[in-house]
């Protein structure tokens, strides 16, 4: 296993769009990161450039602490498992396996053993035998895994493995996949555009949004410290709340209600409070506009002075008219005009006891 | 298909195969039949003595391997050659793509006939005249163009990232070709080998001006001097054993493989 690092990693296309700008990353090794981002936010890129399969404008790629430039895909000792999974359709799925073994001239004894050995940790022994066409999505999903773990490589890279399997079947894999990770002691760089598997999966999540690194940390620090409104509404599900509000003195207003949000600002800013975070219990007034049933819990969407609000609550409202509270420590507040979050410069541990 | 249709159609398959019909019964028939007033439709004293005659007195044994030599070894090295050409085509930027391909078929359609004396000229330099080569060369140039275009089409549904999987897997750009690139193109570039193999075994022109030896003859050009070498009359019987016999190889060939060539010829009309 290896570390990776990307050292001011820009890449601009030949129509002249920026897909990576300024792209700075360590991965530490044995350390699983995600890549989260929505789709062309570049994240692919990211992840070909570190496979070799496409080069940097700007800046370096360092494997294992040594510089990767002019390195061929095939000489840098990494492993990829493709969003189409790409398994070679004329070979049967022993071969798909054993191929970089096969060129790595590995014995032929060896090969066998090693990929029973594969075909076993992922359920695939009785597959062997079949081509690619043959199988299932999630079956092919298994191949192509296997295909990557039976090489034992520097580093493992995914590009969206689940995004091509039904809901069910994707949180059945993710969930031998986080299994798989901590087993295999592997380094990872993992992309995802689905929030649940970048933080469910990760040590630490990246998140990238047109080629800019929005945040990188673990995903309880995104959660709780999103830098920005970007980071604050991929995070999270169902969405923050961001609403625009006046400071005062540190002071935000909805409705009646003053809550102190213990800094010491004025002036208009984005407010983000999470669904979660609100909780009905004396406090503001608000209407109910919809209730939507979420199976476990009630989304609610209230209005507190026409200023729309989601909440995430236990119990079915039982009139059209509730109380709400908000804690003063759940409530982000960013700047208006460049998004970021103005608490980020003060301790988290302060505000988070 | 309703009714009419299909009665069109086998009025046209018929209509086609008459002549080779009555060329495969004439073959069978002896000498004096052929000659005979009114006509016979099938044999009546069934012969093979043409197709004896063909193998015994004339050397159409030494046609057959120079005509199987010429068109396997001309059709090989030209679909080798479009194979790598269309592939890098395929993986091209779409402008050049599109303008290498047209002026390729534009080429393909070049009639052969205005190459006759240059080439012939470069033929007799290399020392090629009366030698397989000197027939294998332009063969598998003169199809080039048609070959590689038909290829770059087949070659552009590949799907890129397979190339990608094995470069991360370890293959270099030729392995990629070799191991993962041509096995998949493998139906497209059967039907291109079966057409070259088709275009070289029925040509005729360069065949009659490249070899004048009897022993270079390819069929075509063997099957030209049957006729010539009998100076009173005409062989019918011969030449229509010689027809049957040169063209029934190809006939077989192209039923084994029809599948593949009809495969290779629609691919890109259907997306998988």
């Amino acid at each position: 296993m290896a570390s990776v690092r990307l050292v001011n990693i820009s890449r601009r296309f030949p129509d002249g769009s920026l897909a990576l700008s300024n792209v700075s990353l360590e991965v530490e090794d044995r350390e699983v990161v995600t890549i989260l981002g929505p789709s062309g936010c570049g994240k692919s890129t990211l992840l070909r450039i570190i496979a070799g399969l496409d080069h940097p404008t700007g800046g370096e790629v360092w494997i294992n602490g040594r510089p990767a430039a002019g390195i061929p895909p095939r000489s840098r000792d990494v492993a990829m498992v493709f969003q189409s999974y790409a398994l070679y359709p004329h070979m049967n799925c022993y071969q798909n396996l054993a191929l970089n073994l096969v060129l790595k001239k590995v014995p032929r004894e060896e090969i066998d053993r090693r990929v029973r050995e594969t075909a076993e940790m992922l359920e695939i022994g009785d597959l062997l035998d079949k081509k690619p066409r043959e199988l299932s999505g999630g079956q092919r999903q298994r191949i192509a895994l296997g295909r990557a773990l039976i090489r034992n490589p520097q580093v493992f890279l995914f590009d969206e493995p689940l995004s091509n399997l039904d809901a069910l079947l994707r949180e059945r894999v993710r969930h031998e996949l986080k299994q798989l990770f901590a087993r295999i002691q592997a380094t990872v760089i993992y992309v995802t555009h689905d929030q649940v598997e970048a933080t469910t999966l990760a040590d630490r999540t990246v998140v990238l949004d047109r080629g800019v690194i929005q945040q990188a940390g673990t995903p309880e620090t995104l959660y709780r410290m999103p830098a920005n409104t970007f980071v604050a509404s991929f995070i999270g599900s169902p969405a923050m709340n961001l609403i625009d509000a006046r400071l005062e003195a540190g002071k935000l207003r909805i409705g009646e209600r003053q809550i102190d949000t213990g800094l010491d600002a004025s002036g208009i800013f984005r407010i983000g409070v999470r669904p979660e975070a609100i909780r009905i219990a004396d406090g503001m007034p608000a209407k109910v506009a919809l209730v939507e049933n979420l199976g476990a819990r009630f989304l609610i969407e209230a209005r507190v002075d026409g200023v729309p609000l989601m909440v995430l609550a236990d119990e079915r409202p039982a009139a059209d008219s509730l109380q709400l509270q908000i804690d003063p420590k759940d409530i982000h507040v960013f700047d208006k005009e460049s998004g970021k979050n103005i608490r980020s410069a003060l301790d988290s541990r302060r505000i988070h006891p | 298909m309703n009714r009419a249709v299909r009665i069109f159609v086998f009025l046209i398959c018929v209509w086609s195969l008459i002549p080779v019909v009555w060329c495969g019964l004439a073959s069978l028939k002896s000498s004096e039949e052929l000659a005979r007033i009114p006509a016979t439709l099938l044999p009546a004293d069934f012969t093979l003595q043409h197709y004896i005659e063909l193998f015994t007195r004339r050397p159409f044994a030494a046609y057959y391997i120079n005509s199987l030599v010429v068109s396997s070894l001309s059709a090989f090295l030209c679909v080798a050659a479009a194979g790598l050409a269309s592939y890098r085509l395929a993986r091209s930027p779409k402008r050049f793509r599109s303008a290498v391909s047209s002026s390729l078929l534009v080429m393909a359609f070049f009639p052969p006939i205005v190459l006759l004396f240059p080439v012939y000229e470069i033929i007799r330099m290399f020392g090629l005249v009366n030698q397989p080569w000197g027939l294998i060369l332009p063969y598998a140039a003169l199809n080039l163009p048609f070959a590689t275009w038909l290829l770059t089409g087949y070659m552009e549904l590949i799907p890129y990232e397979l190339e990608e999987a094995a470069a991360v897997d370890g293959l270099g750009p030729f392995a990629i070709f070799r191991r993962i690139v041509a096995p998949l193109a493998m139906p497209a570039m059967t039907s291109a080998f079966l057409l070259v193999f088709i275009f070289s075994w029925n040509e005729f022109m360069f065949a009659l001006t490249f070899m004048n030896l009897e022993s270079a003859r390819t069929l075509t050009a063997g099957m030209a001097t049957l006729s010539g070498a009998f100076s009173q009359e005409i062989p019918w019987g011969l030449l229509a054993a010689g027809v049957m016999a040169s063209t029934i190889p190809l006939i077989l060939a192209v039923f084994v493989f029809q599948r593949k060539i009809v495969a290779g010829l629609t691919a890109g009309g259907i997306k998988e």
